[in-house]
């Protein structure tokens, strides 16, 4: 009577919960690269409009040697930055009987992660009276 | 005994079939979402290519010109014996190349991106380009001169 109740090993039922095990692996893994390629996209599109606004920033001060001037028409005319991206410059004028040699390093971060870093100069004749060189 | 195992051997068949249930629809789900994903990236991809090539490239078109004319959203390059015209027109910007002097029409350019709107305005030390790609607006400043 015994041997007669106990149920039977379904084989099937066992491969079909080891599959059942293996691909539900194998979706979160699948669902982890998805969410990675997606920040991927979003870090690549911040760093897109950041690298345009670089270029702004780098003709302006090339025009006008003047950080905060620079900084300020950019903003003005190409628009502000996202939220989450912060903006620190770093301005280093050398001056010589010539004129002042400008340099500016600009640094975007994300979450205080550095995300992209440019250096541009301006030479301004004369000790900074805006003439175009 | 013979209806027990009967019994043990239909629920057996139909767990193993509502494992298999479940395991479709979370197939199809992660396909789903998979499709999502890669559509949101392939366009997103797309949008800020668009952009930020578009930008460049007039960019680099002002710097090489000898001589830039800006009016009503239509960029008149001169260079050496050609004259590039950049507009935008149809969804497009487009460029035609002339011989200098020559006459143009807005017209049979060649396409170079597919845009939705392009603006060029002049100030007096910079060109700004602006640029809206599938609702999105990108800005550059170009300063005149080489």
């Amino acid at each position: 009577m015994n041997k007669s109740t106990k149920r039977p090993l379904n084989l099937f039922f066992i491969e079909m919960i080891i599959a059942l095990l293996f691909f539900s692996i194998s979706g979160a893994v699948i669902l982890s690269v998805f969410a990675g390629a997606d920040r991927k996209s979003r870090q690549s599109e911040v760093l897109e409009s950041v690298m345009v606004l670089s270029q702004s920033i780098a003709e302006v001060y090339s025009e006008n040697g003047n950080a905060d001037e620079t900084i300020k028409i950019v903003t003005n005319e190409c628009g502000g930055l996202n939220e989450n991206i912060t903006l620190t410059k770093y301005e280093e004028k050398t001056q010589s009987e010539a004129g002042v040699l400008s340099k500016l390093t600009v640094t975007f971060s994300e979450d205080k992660r550095e995300i992209y870093r440019f250096t541009c100069a301006a030479y301004i004749q004369n000790g900074g009276n805006n003439e175009q060189t | 005994m013979k209806n027990y195992k009967n019994t043990s051997d239909t629920i057996s068949t139909v767990g193993s079939m509502l494992l298999f249930l479940l395991f479709a629809v979370c197939m199809m789900m992660i396909i789903a979402a998979a499709a999502g994903s890669y559509s949101r990236i392939s366009d997103n991809y797309g949008t800020n290519f668009t952009a930020s090539a578009s930008i460049r490239y007039i960019s680099n078109k002002i710097k090489s010109a000898d001589k830039v004319d800006v009016s009503q959203n239509i960029m008149v390059l001169e260079n050496g014996g050609a004259t590039n015209v950049i507009y935008y027109s149809n969804g497009g910007l487009y460029e035609k190349t002339v011989a200098a002097g020559t006459e143009y029409e807005l017209s049979g350019g060649d396409m170079i991106f597919e845009l939705n709107g392009m603006e060029i305005n002049e100030t007096d030390e910079f060109y700004k380009i602006t640029i809206n790609v599938g609702g999105e607006t990108s800005a550059a400043l170009v300063r005149k001169g080489k």
